[in-house]
């Protein structure tokens, strides 16, 4: 993938009702620079159909992965699934996805085709179809444009509502055009997941009545977020720090009062409170020439880290989320981010030691932070002062 | 008059939330809203001793739920 693009996935798979399994697998392999991600969605429901499509996913991840070409892959995947006597039918569909340079690969046997948005339209594209034993195997190749949009999915999105509110479901691409329709142009990975996820929902009443799988992997330009957090240990390091920040492209958010008035000084420009934008959990944010966002320090860093641990339990809250300064935070890091400098003032607040945060607790909170950055693909550059 | 109370971490652990939102009520029970304006402030730098509340110019520090109704009386409405 070209350097300057990053891929912005979301993920959202639910279980059959009643199962505690999922029968749908979905997975990342390979790099940052040639991602590769299958989709499999094994036959029924429950353990059997977990295993299935787990271990078919993970086959067909693993040979694309090593650079095994794409046909032979196939061929392997189409070989070794078996085909069930009774109804000689494969127990585990996929999609895949690789790319490699500008160029996106899909290939795709049985699920619902994957859908690409381009500027809100669904781009059309034509495939290869080729025979592997009786496996009907589809392939297409895209060239890969900034703010591309793709979007798997299992049939449990397609067949949503079925015999609920409608007879036949909705389309791959119906799905996708609501998508379009429905999420404006730079949404998130996460969000778009979660506004499909939705639609779904609504039409099958909330029942699931399969195995419902969304992934959503939008390529976007890299913007960098830039966090001061902590004035230095040695007060002499305060400008080296502050004109490394403000030394670096892309957004400046600011989280601590001491820090905010650190800031304040070099800027010369006044602190300027947002009154009620807190809670009595998280204090008020405030406005600062310059700054894009400036917040309290640990208690709304712990509260943005607490909202991502609820966001991957229940991904559909992304769409409810506001302008509080946690959220605030959150979104920046989060959502508007792909590449994060940390800076990081380890300077220890007397004061924090009578009120339960240890300077420890401070720094468990950056690691857990720049832990959460990497697992969702950026890239997280953290330094002391 | 300008009251603003201090909302860093440090005050914010102490119960700064409830001391503004204590203010702001006894201000309006004293019928003084147009006289004195209760708001926050980012941080006023003395974090060992907060909560911390700045009266125009001056700090006073050590204010919690316990004493906010006698920082109003001793520095808000008998400084009137």
């Amino acid at each position: 993938m070209r350097e300057e693009l990053f891929l912005d996935s979301a993920l959202i798979s639910r279980n059959h009702d009643g199962e505690t399994l999922c029968g749908d697998f979905s997975k990342m392999f390979g790099t940052d620079s040639e991602p590769v991600f299958v989709l499999s969605d094994g036959m029924g429901s429950g353990v059997k159909a977990n295993i299935l499509a787990t271990l078919t996913c993970t086959i067909l991840g693993r040979l694309l992965e090593h650079g095994i070409p794409l046909s032979e892959c196939v061929d392997t995947i189409a070989a070794t699934l078996p085909v069930c006597r009774e109804r000689h039918m494969a127990y585990a569909t996929f999609t895949a996805m690789q790319i490699s340079g500008d160029r996106l690969f899909l290939v795709e046997y049985d699920n619902p085709s994957a859908v690409l948005i381009r500027n809100g339209k669904i781009l059309k594209t034509g495939c290869n179809v080729r025979f592997v034993g009786e496996k009907e195997i589809h392939q297409r190749q895209i060239e890969i444009m900034p703010d591309d949009v793709l979007v798997l999915m299992s049939d449990g999105v397609t067949h949503s509502g079925i015999g609920r509110t409608n007879d036949d479901g909705w389309s791959a691409a119906e799905a996708g055009q609501f998508l379009a329709d429905n999420s404006p142009v730079g949404s998130s990975a996460a969000v778009m997941a979660a506004v499909l996820d939705k639609e779904c929902s609504r039409l099958s009443n909330g029942a699931l009545d399969d195995d419902r799988t969304i992934a959503v992997m939008r390529f976007c330009c890299r913007s960098t977020v830039n966090l001061m957090m902590g004035p230095p240990e040695n007060p002499k390091d305060d400008e080296k720090m502050l004109k490394q920040f403000f030394a670096k492209k892309g957004q400046h958010i600011v989280c601590g009062g001491s820090t905010g008035s650190m800031v304040s000084r070099y800027l010369c420009k006044p602190i300027e409170l947002v009154e009620g934008s807190g809670s009595e959990q998280v204090p008020d944010m405030a406005k600062l020439d310059g700054i894009d966002l400036l917040t309290e320090g640990i208690i709304t860093l712990k509260a943005a880290l607490d909202l991502r641990d609820r966001l991957k339990n229940k991904p559909d809250l992304i769409l409810e989320l506001g302008d509080s300064p946690e959220e605030l935070l959150y979104k920046k890091l989060f959502l508007e981010s792909t590449n994060v400098n940390i800076f990081f003032g380890t300077a220890a607040n007397a004061a924090h030691k009578d009120i339960g945060i240890s300077f420890e607790s401070k720094l468990e909170a950056i690691k857990n932070l720049q832990a959460e950055l990497k697992l969702a693909g950026k890239r997280v550059n953290k330094e002391y002062f | 008059m300008k009251v603003q109370v201090c909302i860093g971490s440090s005050c914010h652990q102490r119960g700064s939330y409830k001391v503004m939102k204590r203010l702001k009520e006894l201000v309006e029970e004293n019928g003084l809203a147009d006289k004195v304006t209760v708001c926050s402030a980012f941080c006023l730098g003395r974090c060992e001793d907060g909560v911390s509340v700045a009266v125009d110019d001056a700090i006073i520090t050590g204010i919690g739920e316990g004493n906010t109704d006698e920082l109003f009386r001793q520095y808000i409405l008998e400084q009137l």
